[in-house]
């Protein structure tokens, strides 16, 4: 028994490794993808984290004592502007991005200060915008700033530890006019990376059974001998695989939308989104679609080309991996993108898709972006369907033997 | 009416398949010249050793795949620029043709009568037809991978003769049924030519050949060796059956083919 056993397992991995294609496929392009998706991604975080970093905080506001603008000219980081700002211009400008966090002492804060043993506290109010990293981080600065502050204060009290508490710190996140309110930050960078690949993943399967497992079981060759010409054939394949990729795509979104008041604790960046908060109109959504469309055209005309040269489901299956990295790469790029997006972006295909997908549901979406994207992507949709049906006039692609 | 004038195939072969062979050329020439006719009210048959171009023939003669050299002519139509024209004519069945084992006959059979272009009632009208000479009709609703070879066979047959063709080509139709089965593939066969139809089929079985066809032509390394009627082989040859007239021949041809 033993020598039988020996006998099958033999042949079982001579059949893998002599099998350049399998040995490829589930061993080389594993190690490699992992290794590449990895790097990138570790890549894309820290450059992202670096450019936050790097950025000097621009901080306004008022009536700010003295002691902490000397902190703030400290402090390499962050940078003082000095001014006259009311509340809402200030709120304003922050949303804008032209400042990044906006900080408002009570104007009798010093008073109130001495008066520790008595009076009320003293109140700072501090403002930043949820949609931008940037802010959000000058708001982490200025909150360890502010931690200082104190300190500072508390051993100038020396002897009096029981009046540890010096002032009331409000921060608040700027609220987002309607019109460009969007979703959470964080759901907006996830989502265009899941619906891509969702799409992809779903195309991908039905894909490759359809055409390559067609034309390994002989199938497809039987259509041939009817009247239709070869490209209505191969049409219609593309035609019903773009079908199930919109049907994937909206499943995906929905599913989506419906984990956000149970992912929103992970997902936001605030880390408390929920729905009621989600502001996108009926145009948004009519962009955030056109979007998907041009990656729908593109995923399933990729995956039919691939599908066609291939002669089997598993040959198909290797040459359509390292297309479907790409696809993940490009999501994981848009994911840690640093948000500042380079007007070259929106020429990028499946990229650019992404970042207008992301910037939709920032409330930021436009149509004109969108537009370019969605030609882009047509334009590429378009020869990829007429090449694959010159493929299905090459001999050597459909009757390979 | 089947015309075939000097026929070439030579295929293109991949880097796998060169190195497959030993002399390591770029090309396979599978048909070298060939030309015969087929006329209507007729079956021909072509006979020849496993790799000697029968289906390479069949498969230009049903345009799949297009002569490097020659012409065909179906019914007054050219080959592969009237390819399609020539696809209303003709019936084709060759065993690496298969059907989606996903779908019922039922199913299938009018998905094909659809492609032709035929109309609902003319579909129902010829589907029943063939399935109840074929016996089909009980499984119309069974899945096609829940049936046996020979159910599968008919089943392609059938699907094969929806649009009512008047070309009939059908390469190894009785490979892998049994008698029973066979012999309703074979009786059929003389039922359509006695209909008026034009019919071409392969094989290697000598007795089946002998049974069928009112022509002959065997075919051996991409030529034809000999063609007529069985009397006429038979006096080419010396020998009084089909299968001494062949050995006789490829004997003669230095007994090379390429398999
Ligand atoms: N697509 C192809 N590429 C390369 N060589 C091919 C191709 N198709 C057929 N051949 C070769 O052409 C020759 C003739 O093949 P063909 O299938 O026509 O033979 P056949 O007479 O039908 O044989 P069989 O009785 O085995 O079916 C064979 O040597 C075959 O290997
Ligand atoms: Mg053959």
């Amino acid at each position: 028994m033993f020598k039988s056993l020996m006998i099958i397992t033999k042949k079982e991995l001579r059949r893998v490794f002599t099998d350049k294609r399998l040995v490829i496929t589930s061993f080389v392009l594993p190690m490699l993808s992992i290794a590449l998706i990895y790097s990138m991604m570790g890549y894309m975080i820290q450059r992202s984290q670096d450019d936050i970093e790097a950025h000097v905080s621009k901080v306004i506001g008022s009536s700010i004592p003295i002691a902490v603008i000397d902190m703030m000219d400290a402090d390499e980081s962050i940078e003082f502007i000095p001014g006259a700002f009311d509340k809402n211009t200030a709120k304003e400008l922050i949303l804008e991005e032209t400042y990044d966090y906006y900080i408002y002492f009570d104007p009798e804060f010093e008073d109130k200060l001495m008066a520790f043993e008595s009076g009320p506290l003293p109140v700072i109010e501090g403002a930043y915008s949820p949609k931008s990293d940037q802010s959000m981080n000058a708001n982490y600065k200025m909150r360890t700033l502010l931690e200082e502050y104190r300190q500072t204060i508390l051993a100038e009290r020396i002897g009096d530890a029981s009046y540890l508490q010096v002032y009331d710190l409000v921060t608040s996140s700027i609220e987002i006019p309607q019109e460009n309110q969007g979703i959470d930050r964080g759901i907006a960078n996830l989502v265009p990376m899941l619906v891509s690949i969702f799409i992809f993943a779903g195309a991908m399967s039905i894909g490759i059974d359809s055409i390559a497992g067609e034309k390994e079981r002989g199938t497809i060759a039987t259509m041939l001998l009817t009247p239709v010409d070869r490209g209505v054939i191969i049409g219609g394949k593309v035609i019903s695989l773009s079908v199930v990729a919109l049907i994937s795509m909206v499943s995906s979104f929905i599913g989506v939308m419906i984990s956000i008041p149970f992912s929103a604790g992970f997902l936001s960046a605030s880390g408390a989104f929920e729905m009621s908060q989600m502001s996108l109109g009926g145009f948004d959504f009519l962009m955030f679609f056109i979007s998907m469309i041009g990656l729908v055209g593109m995923y399933v005309t990729i995956i039919s080309v691939l599908s066609m040269i291939a002669n089997s489901v598993k040959e198909a299956g290797a040459y359509i991996t390292p297309a479907y990295m790409m696809v993940m790469i490009a999501g994981f790029m848009n994911m840690f993108g640093s948000g500042t997006v380079s007007s070259m972006s929106y020429y990028i295909p499946i990229y650019n898709n992404l970042v207008n997908m992301q910037q939709v549901l920032l409330g930021d979406g436009d149509l004109g972006r969108v537009m370019i994207s969605f030609v882009t992507s047509s334009v590429i949709t378009i020869v990829l369907l007429s090449l694959s049906r010159n493929l299905m006039h090459k001999e050597k692609v459909m009757f390979p033997s | 009416m089947i015309q075939i004038s000097n026929l070439k195939k030579t295929f293109n072969l991949s880097k796998k398949q060169m190195l497959a062979n030993e002399d390591k050329v770029k090309f396979k020439t599978a048909v070298n010249n060939i030309s015969f006719k087929v006329n209507d009210n007729e079956i021909f048959g072509l006979i020849g050793p496993n790799g000697a171009g029968k289906t390479t023939t069949l498969r230009c003669l049903a345009t799949l795949i297009e002569p490097t050299e020659g012409s065909i002519n179906v019914n007054g139509f050219e080959g592969h620029s009237q390819g399609e024209s020539v696809r209303r004519e003709l019936a084709f069945l060759t065993n690496e043709l298969k059907l989606d084992t996903h779908f019922t006959p039922e199913y299938t059979t009018k998905f094909f009568g659809r492609l032709h272009d035929m109309p609902e009632r003319l579909i129902d009208e010829r589907m029943n037809h063939l399935f109840d000479y074929f016996g089909v009709t009980p499984f119309r609703h069974t899945k096609i991978s829940d049936l046996s070879t020979g159910m599968k066979q008919k089943l392609s047959i059938v699907v094969s003769l929806i649009h009512n063709p008047n070309v009939i080509i059908f390469d190894e139709p009785t490979t892998g049924l049994d008698i029973i089965t066979a012999r309703a593939v074979t009786d059929y066969l003389k039922l359509l030519k006695n209909e008026g139809k034009t019919i071409i089929i392969s094989t290697h079985m000598m007795h089946v050949a002998e049974k069928l066809c009112d022509r002959i032509a065997i075919i051996m390394d991409g030529d034809i060796k000999a063609m007529g009627t069985l009397d006429e082989i038979y006096a080419l040859t010396g020998q009084d059956n089909l299968d001494d007239s062949f050995f006789q021949l490829y004997n003669n041809s230095g007994g090379v083919s390429n398999v």
